[in-house]
Order: structure tokens, then C-alpha cells, then sequence
């Protein structure tokens, strides 16, 4: 039988070319940090506060040039997939897509920000074009391996179903709620609590919060200040509150900050 | 998790120091990514404000150059709504809406004769910029570029022009460089030395000799800071120098902001001015923050310089501000031109208003959010009252 040296030769051209043009498409890492723990404040200082609330274990901040757009790529671990999406959902405003693939994603204009895994991943693109958009999915993919030991799971209370993007938000602590709702973050003065799941519904300025105590006493405390009426659900270790963001809760001061 | 609020009011100043020192850190792109956060509840207005030497301006007689400069109320807003090419503002097109705008604000159709409506060969001009929100969300190079060319095309020598700021940090992150720029020159009041430090080997800041210290804005409010703020306030007490670059650089200043949001105010002209020509402003954020955008343009250094206002809204922003957050960074292709900066600022707070109320980042207008713009029309520095501006809107390439 005559021998074919065309699909040796084209299968040695593949492997010989693919790889080459790929590695071509490898992103540029102009600068790379690692942070740890506390050593976060190095990188963000009083944002630090947030991320160390919701336990961020590691920072792996990267500036790349990837096919010639410049971004800024961060890689976030934490305890939990529930931590991630935490992280996640105080950070995400609106997007132009969302929770694509059955992923948990937001891409916006000049940021696509994602759930992997325990890892929160939040990619930053100056020139905003639907080039560097799509590229950002690449980026993605190409440094984040999906962790399947830390899967997201939503209480069965909240009823929610896919995409959870900009549906709801999940507290750690006194930092983040008071991001999320000052009305909720007043009426839990002086109540002990682990994590929060919390509703917004922007049209009728109300919430939902599913909120759980760190005992049963906390609990009863807290039953016992909230209106019967506003109670949706409670078991061992929880309860489901609805409530309306007071008017004067406005999160907007006059003007900006300390500093410049 | 115990939970108490009031910490989180308690804690605000060391909070924000932080965020602000994160906010010089990061530089680049990574500005954008300092996750802010924000501040625990509105400030509730003081009734008490600390005294100031605002009269020892008022005092100064006023020059024919004086805010608000030749055309007191007249505003020029122009649109275009195709202004980005591949994501960066078009050079080209920038400069035709800085061509356009400088000829309906002035009435003159030669464009160099509008332009020395406002400067001579002879001044040093410095072009106040906005680079603190990095790479994002700074004075476009687009517009910047244009005006340069636009004056030296009006006679100006490129070796009379400088590009400024307080922070040459900022400036670099911002890609305000000699190699971005040449023939101009590029100047802070704050710089580091070729070691990457803000203070010589006696720990005497560079910004202490770039600083007037015969010039200066005082507060009866205390700048108290640690190690790590100091270098970035130059100097702690009562008094705010204004740099040397308005006092003895710069024969006119042309502002060049960027059209930002400031909680729900917002910073854009005399902001830009304010905060960016003097020292020692940690101090004059809380209780005088509105005051001092105002008060701080009543001094001669800036009241007699500044000659013309190009805001610049080509990228804009609706929250988050004054830093990058990138979730809140719009095309709002637009530049609001005007010598008069308070008015200016007026048009410019209603962009950034009617932006965040249709994003639902708030419901209606904040009272109180406009108060600095009041406090300068009070002091002659020019129109608050949007019934008094005459806006002159120009739409291109529609």
C-alpha cells in the first residue's frame, strides 16, 4: 500500500504552527504583585477593610498587554465560592452582559468582573472597545482554572433562580452591609450575625434579607425587634426579613472624600 | 459578626486616608481599581463654620482679568457623538470641537484671533490638568493636545506652555510626560527624586520649596496627619500655601478638568482649581469643603490667571468619583466651555446630576449639593443662577 505523507506532514505543520501562533497571542505581564492577608493594605490600603471582612487570603494583581490593549487583571482568593460572589456582588453596578455560559459575570464597558471558583476575578481595560471586551473573556479563561471544589450555592429560601448577577448581594460583616443598606445596617445595631443574603429592589426602594445569627439568643433578639409583619420565613439559625430603605439612608455625602 | 455602625462613622477619617493613599499608589490603570468604600452617611451641614482669611482676598483689588474673566455667564456646550476611535478620543475631532467652541464663545471666526482674545506670546500658560484618576479617567491627551496646538498655532511659543498639577505622581500615571509632550514642560508641586522619594535625605519635602508661603488659604481647622499623608499635604496647621507654580510660573491659567462627580456634587472647574493649587487639604474636606472650592479661587493666584475653562467630558463619570471606579465611567462626549468657571461648573453639575438620576444612583437633586457654586457667585467670581447663563449648545456631526 502506498504510504500518505500528507496527514503526518500536515499534523507536523499543526503542531509545529498552532503552538507558535498561540504563544504569539500569550499576554505581556509588565508588572505582577502578590499580596497576602493583611498585606493587602499595601495594595488598596482602606479598601483593604472590605476584602479582609469577607477573608481574601490572596491578591495576584498582573498589568498585561494582551493583543495590543492594556489591562489590568486581579485574581482574588477566598474562603468560599459565597465569599467571591460576596466580593462580587458589591462591585457590580450594571452590565452589558451577565452571567453568561452559566458563569457569574458581569461585563461592563471598561471592566468585566467574575466568579470562579472561590476566586473573585476583575479585569480593567482603558480603551473600553468591544475588542478588549471580548478579549477579557480570553483573559479569563487563559488565568483562571475553575475550581470545582468551591461551588456557589444559594439558600433555598431566597427562591432565585439564574442569573444571580445584580439579584442579590451576600454580607460578611458591618462593612459590606452598610455598602449594601444603612437602613438594614441600623436595624442590625447590636445584633450578632454571620452572613447575610440580601434582595435590593430598586423600583420599590425595598429588601429582603435572609440573615443568619450566630445563636439562637441573637435570634430571638432580633425577632423580637422586628415588626411580625416583616417577617417572611425563620428556622434554627435564621430569619427572612423584607423592609423599605429610609429615605434619609441616602449613601451619597455632598462630595468626595479625604485627600486631594 | 458583631455589628456596630457607628464605627463605621468613627472610622471614616482613617478610612478614607487610606483610600486616598491607595489612590496615589496604584497609578496606571490600577487607579481605577481601588474599591471604594463609601462614606458611612451624608454629612449633616455645620451651622458654625471655622473662620478664614477670605477677606484678606476680597480685599485685593480685582484685575481686568479677574474671574469671571471676559465673558461672565456665556457657556458653550459642545457635543459629538462619534468622538472615539478605537476606544481613545480622536485627536482630530477634539480639536474640532475645542475650534468650534473657542470661536462661538468668543464671536470670532479667525481661530487664533479668538484665542489671543485670552493670551499673548509673551505669558507663560499653564494648563491645569486632571490626571488623578489615572488612565481611565483624566484630561483626555485629545483635548489637551488640541489646545496646545491651537495656541501654538495662534503665535504661542511650545517653551511658554506647562502642563500642571499638584501631583506628579498623578501627572506620570496619567501619561502627562516629556515624551507625550515635548517642548512642553510638565510640573507639580509634589515630585519624587530619581530614588522615588518625596523628601530629601534630611526629610524636608521637595513641595516645601514649591510652595509661597506669603500666599496662603487659612482655616481655623487643624491639619493633623501621620507619616505616611504628610508628604502628600506638604504641610499640617491652619494655613494652605498655594503653590509657586500660580504665584510665579504661570502668567495665565487655562483649566482644563475633567467633568466628574464628587459624591453628589460634583468636581470640576473650581474644584480642579481649589484643591489642586494649594497644600495641606485633608483638613478642608469635611466642614469646608464647600467653601474652600470657592473661597480658594477668590485668591489672586488663581482669581487674576485663570483666563478660560475647558471641561472636559469626552469620558465622564456619574459615581465613584473623584477616583476611577470603572463601573461608573461613561462616554458623555462632551466639552462645556467657558471663562467663567462657576458657570461652567453649573452646566457641568447638571450633566452629572441628570446622569445619576437616570441611573438611579439617586432619586432627585441633593440639597446643599450646590452650595460652592452659590458661595462663588456671592464673591463675583461668577453665575451660579442657571437663569442668568446664557448656554449656547452646539451639536456636531449630527
Amino acid at each position: 500500500m502506498k504510504r500518505n505523507w500528507t496527514t503526518p506532514l500536515f499534523l507536523s505543520l499543526f503542531l509545529v504552527i498552532v503552538p507558535t501562533l498561540l504563544l504569539g497571542q500569550n499576554p505581556e505581564v509588565k508588572r505582577e504583585r502578590s499580596f497576602t492577608g493583611n498585606g493587602l493594605y499595601g495594595f488598596m490600603d482602606g479598601g483593604a477593610e472590605q476584602y479582609l471582612e469577607y477573608g481574601v487570603s490572596k491578591l495576584v494583581t498582573r498589568d498585561i498587554v494582551f493583543k495590543g490593549e492594556e489591562y489590568t487583571i486581579d485574581i482574588y482568593d477566598l474562603p468560599t465560592a459565597e465569599d467571591a460572589f460576596g466580593i462580587y456582588s458589591l462591585h457590580i453596578f450594571k452590565c452589558i452582559d451577565k452571567d453568561m455560559q452559566g458563569c457569574i459575570d458581569c461585563l461592563s464597558t471598561y471592566q468585566m468582573q467574575a466568579v470562579k471558583g472561590n476566586q473573585y476575578v476583575s479585569i480593567v481595560f482603558p480603551s473600553g472597545t468591544e475588542t478588549a471586551r471580548k478579549n477579557a473573556n480570553e483573559l479569563i479563561r487563559y488565568y483562571v482554572k475553575t475550581d470545582q471544589k468551591h461551588t456557589l450555592t444559594l439558600p433555598a429560601e431566597l427562591k432565585l433562580t439564574m442569573p444571580y448577577s445584580l439579584k442579590v448581594k451576600y454580607l460578611r460583616g458591618p462593612i459590606a452591609l452598610s455598602e449594601a443598606s444603612l437602613t438594614l445596617s441600623k436595624q442590625l445595631i447590636g445584633v450578632k450575625y454571620s452572613k447575610i443574603w440580601f434582595i435590593p429592589e430598586k423600583e420599590t426602594k425595598s429588601f429582603k434579607a435572609l440573615i443568619y445569627l450566630v445563636d439562637k439568643k441573637e435570634l430571638t433578639k432580633l425577632k423580637a425587634e422586628t415588626k411580625e409583619s416583616n417577617i417572611i420565613n425563620e428556622g434554627n439559625n435564621f430569619l427572612y426579613i423584607k423592609g423599605i430603605e429610609a429615605e434619609d439612608d441616602s449613601q451619597e455625602g455632598n462630595h468626595d472624600g479625604f485627600g486631594f | 459578626m458583631y455589628h456596630h455602625y457607628y464605627i463605621l462613622t468613627h472610622k471614616k477619617t482613617s478610612m478614607q486616608r487610606r483610600k486616598f493613599v491607595h489612590s496615589i499608589a496604584l497609578g496606571g490603570i490600577g487607579i481605577a481599581l481601588a474599591p471604594i468604600v463609601k462614606a458611612a452617611a451624608p454629612e449633616k451641614s455645620i451651622a458654625v463654620k471655622p473662620t478664614s482669611n477670605i477677606q484678606d482676598a476680597l480685599n485685593i483689588p480685582r484685575t481686568n482679568l479677574s474671574m469671571p474673566g471676559k465673558f461672565p455667564g456665556k457657556v458653550v456646550k459642545i457635543n459629538h457623538p462619534d468622538c472615539f476611535i478605537n476606544g481613545k478620543p480622536s485627536n482630530d475631532i477634539a480639536y474640532e470641537m475645542v475650534k468650534t467652541s473657542m470661536q462661538k464663545l468668543t464671536e470670532k471666526e479667525n481661530l487664533n484671533e479668538a484665542w489671543l482674545q485670552f493670551v499673548d506670546p509673551k505669558d507663560i500658560i499653564g494648563l491645569k490638568v486632571n490626571p488623578i484618576g489615572g488612565k481611565l479617567l483624566s484630561t483626555s491627551h485629545a483635548v489637551t493636545k488640541a489646545v496646545i496646538k491651537q495656541l501654538t498655532e495662534a503665535g504661542i511659543p511650545k517653551a511658554n506652555i506647562i502642563i500642571w498639577d499638584r501631583r506628579g505622581e498623578d501627572l506620570d500615571n496619567a501619561e502627562f510626560t516629556a515624551e507625550n509632550y515635548p517642548g512642553i514642560k510638565i510640573m507639580s508641586t509634589e515630585y519624587k527624586d530619581a530614588k522615588g522619594n518625596l523628601a530629601d535625605e534630611n526629610g524636608k519635602f521637595y513641595s516645601e520649596n514649591e510652595v509661597d508661603k506669603n500666599q496662603y488659604f487659612y482655616v481655623d481647622v487643624d491639619g493633623v496627619y501621620d507619616k505616611e499623608t504628610m508628604p502628600y499635604m506638604t504641610n499640617g496647621g491652619k494655613n494652605s500655601y498655594f503653590t509657586k507654580i500660580c504665584t510665579e510660573k504661570v502668567t495665565k491659567i487655562i483649566n482644563i478638568p475633567i467633568i466628574k462627580n464628587a459624591g453628589a456634587s460634583i468636581t470640576v472647574c473650581m474644584k480642579n482649581l481649589a484643591f489642586g493649587s494649594i497644600t495641606n487639604t485633608g483638613r478642608l474636606h469635611q466642614a469646608m469643603w464647600h467653601e474652600t472650592c470657592a473661597y480658594a479661587c477668590a485668591f489672586p493666584p488663581i482669581r487674576d490667571k485663570v483666563v478660560l475653562n475647558i471641561a472636559d467630558g469626552l469620558v465622564s463619570n456619574f459615581d465613584g468619583g473623584p477616583g476611577a471606579d470603572p463601573q461608573f465611567i461613561y462616554h458623555a462626549n462632551t466639552l462645556v466651555v467657558g471663562t467663567d468657571a462657576v458657570a461652567v461648573d453649573r452646566i457641568c453639575y447638571d450633566i452629572v446630576l441628570n446622569k445619576r438620576i437616570k441611573e438611579g444612583v439617586q432619586q432627585k437633586e441633593k440639597e446643599g449639593a450646590r452650595i460652592f457654586m452659590d458661595i462663588a457667585q456671592k464673591l463675583n467670581l461668577g453665575i451660579a443662577d442657571k437663569a442668568n447663563i446664557k448656554l449656547e449648545e452646539i451639536n456636531l456631526n449630527v
